[in-house]
């Protein structure tokens, strides 16, 4: 095992460690490598598109690109790799379509609340709203419908968790912003306003803020998937931040954080400050996704030979590719398969504990 | 609860369902497609230009104001001299009187605005209105800032929360004759947009008019959220700026 006996190789993706601030292999953890340059491509290409939108002053639309660019990769990702497996429906109508409702009832529901912003003066009533208890509400709903989605035993692992966390997470903050900002469209396709702040805006929009609501979210979802759903011996696997109260309190934080670095004066502090909280979160939700990973290759037994989705290398049905390293749940499901004489450690009956294994090569961080 | 892993569904040897190439092609078809919709939606639902409120050829009322005295938006045209008064000039009382404690200046305004705070130099109005708006005057000793200067400060101060604040040279927008109390002064419209912490944003629109008596500077500033969304056969910045005019008709600077 290559990859994963790098001390520190993230499961998920082998090349990368776990402490590496990695966009893509992070929020969409189960695509093979070649299948992850398609995806930053994507990302890159559409962020490029955004700029050069702001740069010929098409700010409405430049804000809509923004809001939609990572729930729109979410989206082909949740389809490419079949998360939601048989039941496609519950799992994308609690994740992305319970996440984008939600985000515009908040929305909605913030602008009428807010009362008229005093100019130059204090806010505080403002602050407390929008900076706490906005934050607040949004993370609870954010996780509430993964967590109804996690009582089907199917999805029981963290990195089902962590995905429908993700999916969640990414549509709410995006619904979020286009419910709050369609009065910008009144405006014109090119309003007044300078450029530079713009840039700044959708850098926030399109990266800093899913990037943070999806780490703090995935990762607490994530702590629930661990700590209900996984083999006792397994659950204080993260440690104190697997524990939902801390893991949900720590995305409380994050979440807070992230909504009153709004109210930095300037463009650069209060984006900078948000760049590192998602860096942060993204991290998290990183360490959380490969912890998961790791104690699930406790309960593998070894199955027929394969060959690895992510390296092409043929490599034992088991928890990680011999040759890449790769966690091989780590990589996409393919619903049709259930249909198919499963081989190996594939025919244990539901709830039955499979056959201990021999741990893991990858050294799970300290 | 006693858990139990799926493992086996931990298969390994699966690709992704979507092709790269065509994971792309659907990817920027998705994002362009919703691109070209907003665009749409933008260039549907943005207000008309006005009809100009004076034809050539026929006789046009408008703001007072002397020739050569208006400051166009934009213009800086450095410090302002600081105007005679002249003793007992009143405007029409109209509305609701309010008196600066600090520099003895006193206006009133309609009921369409409500005080939300303020202090011996400054007030802070709130439109009560269909419309977010909010009128502020404040003052400060002409030593400590010029017309030009103190217009200057309050933009830097919007631009805090509203960092693409911009100069807003639309003609719709410009201010006719700005003055306060019959005394000339700098005016100055901006556009921008103000952002919450949710990134929800909102466009503004921004009329700064700032004059001296010679011993108090004075600035008037009107921020309006959606500034051009339609209402009443013409857009929010105009409706709602002419209810703040009375404040600036019944000003009275303090007493010399």
């Amino acid at each position: 095992m290559k990859g994963a006996r790098r001390s520190g190789a993230y499961a998920a993706a082998p090349a990368e460690g776990v402490a590496r601030v990695a966009l893509v292999s992070t929020l969409l953890p189960q695509l093979p490598a070649a299948d992850l340059d398609a995806f930053r491509f994507a990302l890159f290409g559409g962020f490029a598109v955004l700029v050069g939108l702001v740069a010929i002053g098409a700010y409405p639309v430049a804000l809509v690109g923004a809001a939609l660019l990572v729930p729109a990769l979410v989206v082909l990702y949740v389809y490419s790799v079949d998360v939601y497996e048989e039941t496609p429906i519950p799992v994308i109508g609690l994740t992305m379509i319970w996440g984008a409702v939600w985000g515009v009832v908040i929305a909605v529901a913030a602008d009428s609340l807010v009362a008229t912003p005093r100019i130059g003066g204090s806010r505080w009533g403002e602050i407390v709203l929008l900076g706490v208890v906005v934050p607040l509400v949004g993370l609870a709903l954010m996780v509430a419908g993964p967590l109804i989605l996690l009582r089907d035993r199917r999805y029981n692992d963290v990195v089902d968790g962590a995905s429908f966390g993700v999916a969640s997470a990414v549509s709410f903050v995006g619904a979020q912003v286009i419910a709050g900002s369609v009065g910008l469209f009144a405006a014109g396709p090119t309003p007044v306003g300078e450029a530079l702040p713009w840039i700044a805006r959708i850098v926030a929009v399109a990266i800093a803020l899913p990037v943070i609501a999806a780490g703090a979210v995935g990762s607490a979802v994530g702590a629930f998937s661990l700590r209900y759903r996984a083999p006792i011996r397994d659950r204080d696997a993260l440690g104190i931040v697997g524990r939902p109260a801390v893991a949900s309190a720590l995305a409380a934080v994050l979440l807070v954080a992230s909504a009153l670095a709004g109210y930095l004066p300037g463009t650069i502090p209060g984006l900078a400050v948000r760049l590192a909280i998602a860096a942060i979160a993204l991290i998290w939700l990183r360490r959380t996704l490969h912890l998961g990973l790791l104690e699930e290759a406790f309960e593998a037994g070894i199955g027929d030979e394969i060959t690895c989705a992510n390296c092409g290398a043929r490599t034992p049905r088991h928890t990680f590719c011999g040759n890449c390293g790769i966690a091989l749940h780590a990589l996409p499901k393919r619903s049709s398969r259930a249909d198919e004489p499963p081989s190996g450690d594939a025919a244990e009956p539901p709830g039955a504990e499979p056959p201990a294994a021999e741990p893991p090569a990858a050294e799970p961080p300290a | 609860m006693s858990g139990h892993y799926r493992t086996a569904r931990a298969v390994g040897d699966e690709t992704a369902r979507l092709e790269r190439r065509r994971l792309l092609t659907l990817f920027f078809i998705v994002i362009g497609v919703v691109l070209v919709a907003a665009a749409l939606i933008a260039v549907f639902t943005d207000s008309p230009e006005p009809p100009p409120d004076c034809q050539p050829g026929t006789e046009c009322g408008g703001p007072p104001g002397q020739p050569g005295a208006s400051i166009a938006p934009g213009a800086s045209g450095g410090a302002i001299p600081a105007p005679t008064v002249q003793p007992g000039t009143v405007g029409i009382r109209a509305g609701t009187p309010w008196k600066s404690t600090d520099h003895g200046f006193e206006f009133e305004y309609s009921k369409l605005w409500k005080v939300d705070t303020a202090d011996g130099s400054r007030v802070d109005l709130v439109f009560q209105g269909r419309a977010d708006a909010v009128l502020t005057v404040a003052s400060v000793a002409a030593s400590e800032a010029s017309a030009e200067v103190y217009a200057n400060r309050w933009a830097d101060t919007i631009r805090s929360d509203a960092p693409d604040l911009r100069v807003d040279d639309r003609e719709k927008n410009e201010i006719l004759g700005p003055m306060i109390g019959f005394v000339d002064g700098v005016g100055r419209t901006y556009a921008g947009t103000w952002s919450s912490p949710q990134a929800a944003t909102r466009p503004i629109g921004v009329s700064v008019i700032s004059a001296t008596d010679g011993r108090t500077t004075v600035a008037v500033v009107l921020v309006v959220w959606d500034p051009d969304d339609d209402i009443a056969s013409t857009w929010m910045q105009y409706a709602v700026r002419s209810t703040a005019e009375l404040v600036l008709k019944t000003f009275r600077w303090g007493p010399t």
